[in-house]
């Protein structure tokens, strides 16, 4: 980082650069190239042992922004350690965040903290930006969605979005469910024991049916969309019964930490060999040899016995294709054939693939094979011309590419100031512009207020004064 | 009497922008605008940073340059606990004869609770104490700096061409400069903030318009991409191995998943933090600068201003009256009891430190009335209030009523009084108090 930018330059200070994801939040300053502090998105209330996650789209205003304001409290004084009044603000959002969220928290941002500016990021846009390319096809996979955008020339072609709500959460969800099935548990006093019995409180069964549509559209936070978008059948896996035990919330983050250091995603015969065994079709398919099995330590005492088949066929669910023969491969296709026809051969070649659950051991390689294959079906094979895909490979960790692409646009001090909203048009219109709400005023007629019409309309008819 | 300084039995209320109740521990004392404020309308800054280790103070321009880290001290990549140095004295060849050897002494790093030592990570022993221990590079950073530079480029752009635009609007009667602009307007103007960022790309780089370009190479996409090794499907795994997703968190730069990679980072500094008052932009708390002290050079807390329930903390003799919330009274919201206060005004003594040790100090002349006040000792006062629940229920009792009690300000006035030394003036506060009493036994 440049050694002196800042001090001597005359300039402003850095900005803040914050992603808050549902999982994980990336927070730093601008200009460099990592962020400082990545930390759980949870607050921890005193005297209460199960942490509070920060972003919930479905709680009251209240409880929302007494947790966004404790968590950015945090953040800004025990991992920034800076004053919040002097600097820019920069946030990595998704497109898909509701309007709500947003509004709450930039209402933290400017009453409580007293920011002097702030500024929404799209991520798929700073990914791009990251790279230093104008076009490409960007997939987020994250906790709780995976998210495609396509990105031409810079522009979001917002209409061709795809999202399926496989992701960190769905895999904890079904990793949850087969440990509970299949694992033992040795701890001092016993061997074997199943792990609710050793490790749960008390035990109750929520069997977990076929999710309605709106169900699963209110989970993954796509309620001001979902007029847009007929919501989404069910995925098969889904329907199957799952027990959900009540888990010892320090339990809960070691286990959190199981699929990342045990398992992994086979390639792409393999992987297609595990799932017609599971499915059965065919009848007599034959399982792939699995993988050994661990001694997972929960806490010294205990020992989980993780089985080998687990540890190759939990991820798989990722590419499983349900009923509508929706996969995280699939998605890449389904938003190629609703861009433009000649559009698609720069985005087809410009993958790029950002997100924590990107990161899992085999994703990249498979999630190509199962593109290329899929390619080849009727379904694509005469929508799309275009047979080649290429994947980038961006200057950070898919979890923190966003982060930078919005740390290298918070370093332009020459175009922050003026792109970002600032705390006076916030306070006096009271709300922050939204890509979804065209309402909003724009800035010149907020301070110009005897000004009608608007320059433009002005400069139309130049024999007017 | 310890009992009312235990949270939540005592409420004060504040009025900030949200009516909050809190105990009076938790409260400090504007005097520059004579109310109470809480930790949530007052705003915090950074005073200063420390080390949690070695306690040393750190400059905040040399915080900013060592990112908030301390040179000297190591955290354990493995456990987080802090690393501590050990030396070992090693043979090593005389510089001039090297037949001879002799004992020099290395250091290295490790962690007194897990075990580790820096030289699991394959870093070679240093032969000073401090400083020698350096962390990795983040092997990208030519190339952010680049794209930096680059979009920085077209940022300046960018704002050059907004500048002049706002200087032709001034000069709306010049056709021509006009309509040249008129192209840069349309695109111009839908840059409005908030709206999805458009690019920067609009603005390419002209040919031959700047003596210095900068240009970069956009990424280039790869074809294929590393499969998983073979033997990962029937290697056994050795989970020390592997690092947890904790550890790889720690490393944003590397989130390495082998802990043979796990180096060492600096330890995290900590801050003190001062309070400030919106209103009056006062400081209300300022902690000492020395890490290890932990007096404050400006602290006005509530416990110290306000009349504590009882006790005067101030040195001059104070009246109090206690008044009874009406009905109605929009602040009145959480008491489950009638409670009949005593009407009179009640006296409390000023604060003497030295009358605790002082036997023969004259007894304090007040009179008083035996039904309402029960004892008096120095500045504390025990009164008597009656209470009739209103309601038959299992909670608690909580009543409340308003104190208003006259205050001096003690602040040193910004000019002297012209009139000499005029007493300073009484101010009469009222704070609404809320108290718990417990739950009722049948």
């Amino acid at each position: 980082m440049p050694l002196f930018e800042g001090l001597g330059s005359g300039g402003e200070k850095t900005a803040v650069v914050i992603d808050l994801g549902a999982a994980y939040t990336k927070c730093g300053f601008a200009g460099e190239t990592g962020p400082r502090f990545i930390i759980p998105s949870e607050i921890q209330k005193p005297g209460q042992q199960q942490s509070i996650k920060v972003v919930q789209y479905n709680i009251n205003t209240e409880e929302l922004y007494s947790n966004l304001k404790e968590f950015i409290h945090m953040l800004y004084f025990r991992h920034l350690l800076v004053n919040p009044r002097d600097r820019r603000v920069v946030i990595i959002e998704s497109i898909l965040c509701p309007s709500h969220f947003r509004e709450t928290l930039t209402k933290v941002f400017f009453k409580q903290f007293e920011v002097p500016s702030v500024l929404f990021a799209p991520s798929h846009l700073m990914a791009i930006m990251s790279l230093g390319i104008n076009s490409g096809l960007v997939m987020d996979c994250g906790y709780t969605e995976t998210l495609v955008l396509p990105v031409y020339e810079c522009i979001p072609i917002l209409p061709a979005w795809e999202a399926l709500p496989l992701g960190g959460k769905a895999i904890h969800k079904e990793l949850d469910g087969l440990l509970v099935e299949q694992c033992t548990v040795d701890s001092d006093s016993s061997t074997g024991q199943s792990l609710p019995t050793v490790i749960g409180k008390t035990p109750t069964s929520e069997t977990y049916l076929s999710i309605t549509p709106c169900t699963s559209v209110v989970d993954c936070g796509f309620l001001s969309l979902s007029q847009m978008q007929p919501p989404m059948a069910c995925p098969v896996r889904l329907q199957r019964d799952s027990v959900y035990i009540h888990i010892d919330p320090l339990m809960l983050f070691v286990l959190s930490c199981c699929p990342v250091r045990t398992c992994f995603i086979s390639d792409l015969q393999r992987g297609l060999k595990i799932q017609e065994a599971k499915f059965n079709l065919g009848g007599t398919a034959e399982r792939p040899t699995p993988p050994p099995d661990v001694d997972y330590p929960l806490d010294g005492e205990k020992i989980l016995h993780i089985k080998g088949p687990i540890r190759d066929s939990v991820m798989e669910m990722l590419f499983e294709q349900d009923n509508e023969e929706k996969s995280v491969a699939s998605l890449v296709l389904d938003a190629l054939v609703k861009c433009p026809i000649d559009t698609r051969k720069a985005l087809s070649e410009n993958l790029v693939i950002i997100g924590g659950t990107a990161m899992l051991p085999g994703f990249l390689h498979r999630l190509l094979a199962e593109i290329r294959l899929l390619v080849e079906k009727p379904k694509y094979r005469d929508a799309l011309a275009t047979k080649s895909f290429r994947l980038h490979s961006p200057p950070a960790k898919p979890n923190c590419t966003a982060w930078l692409g919005g740390a290298i646009f918070g370093a332009l001090q020459d175009i922050l100031g003026s792109r970002s909203v600032s705390r006076d048009y916030y306070n006096q219109t009271g709300r922050i512009p939204d890509w979804c709400c065209l309402s909003s005023p724009p800035p010149e007629s907020v301070y110009d207020a005897g000004k009608t019409p608007p320059p433009l309309m002005k400069r139309a008819f130049s024999t007017e004064k | 009497m310890a009992s009312l300084l235990q949270p939540d039995r005592v409420l004060y209320l504040v009025h900030g922008e949200k009516k909050i109740r809190s105990p009076l521990s938790t409260l400090y004392f504007c005097r520059y605008c004579s109310e109470l404020r809480s930790l949530e309308c007052v705003s915090h800054e950074v005073d200063s940073h420390y080390c949690p280790s070695c306690l040393e103070n750190m400059p905040s321009a040399e915080a900013k340059l060592k990112k908030n880290r301390c040179a000297n001290c190591f955290d354990c990549p493995c456990c987080m606990h802090t690393l501590s140095t050990r030396a070992t004295n090693i043979p090593a060849p005389l510089p001039d004869d090297p037949s001879k050897t002799t004992m020099k002494k290395a250091y290295y790093l490790a962690c007194g609770f897990c075990r580790w030592t820096s030289r699991d990570v394959g870093m070679a022993d240093k032969s000073v104490a401090s400083g020698g221990w350096q962390e990795p590079d983040n092997p990208h950073t030519q190339r952010i700096n680049k794209l930096i530079e680059y979009y920085q480029q077209l940022a300046q752009r960018e704002k050059l061409e907004r500048d002049r635009k706002k200087l032709a609007r001034r000069r709306p009667y010049m056709p021509l400069a006009f309509s040249e602009k008129y192209g840069l307007g349309t695109r111009l103007q839908r840059q409005r903030p908030g709206a999805p960022i458009t690019s920067l790309a609009g603005l390419s780089l002209k040919e031959g318009e700047d003596q210095k370009e900068i240009n970069i190479e956009p990424a280039q996409a790869l074809d294929e991409v590393e499969p998983l090794p073979e033997d990962c499907y029937t290697r056994p795994i050795n989970l020390p191995e592997v690092t947890s997703l904790r550890q790889r968190l720690l490393q944003p730069d590397f989130q390495p998943a082998g802990a043979s990679q796990l180096h060492p980072k600096h330890k995290h500094l900590l801050i003190k933090r001062s309070l400030r008052c919106r209103k009056c932009e006062h400081n209300l708390s300022k902690p000492e600068f020395n890490p290890t002290s932990i007096k404050f050079k400006i602290q006005l807390v509530a416990e110290c201003q306000v009349l504590l329930t009882l006790t005067n903390p101030v040195e001059n003799i104070t009246h109090v009256t206690l008044v009874g919330c009406e009905e109605g009274d929009p602040e009145d919201i959480n008491s489950t009891a009638k409670v009949m206060v005593p009407t009179k005004e009640l006296v409390l003594a000023g604060k003497d430190a030295a009358a605790d040790y002082d036997e023969l100090a004259e007894p304090q002349d007040f009179q008083d009335d035996p039904d309402v006040v029960a004892f008096r000792k120095s500045n504390k006062i025990g009164f008597f209030i009656k209470v009739v629940p209103q309601r038959e229920e299992d909670g608690d009792v909580t009543v409340s009523f308003k104190i208003r009690h006259d205050f001096r300000n003690l602040a040193a006035p910004i000019r002297p009084s012209e009139e000499g030394d005029a007493p300073t003036e009484a101010i009469w506060l009222t704070h609404h108090v809320e108290l718990s009493l417990g739950p009722i036994i049948a």
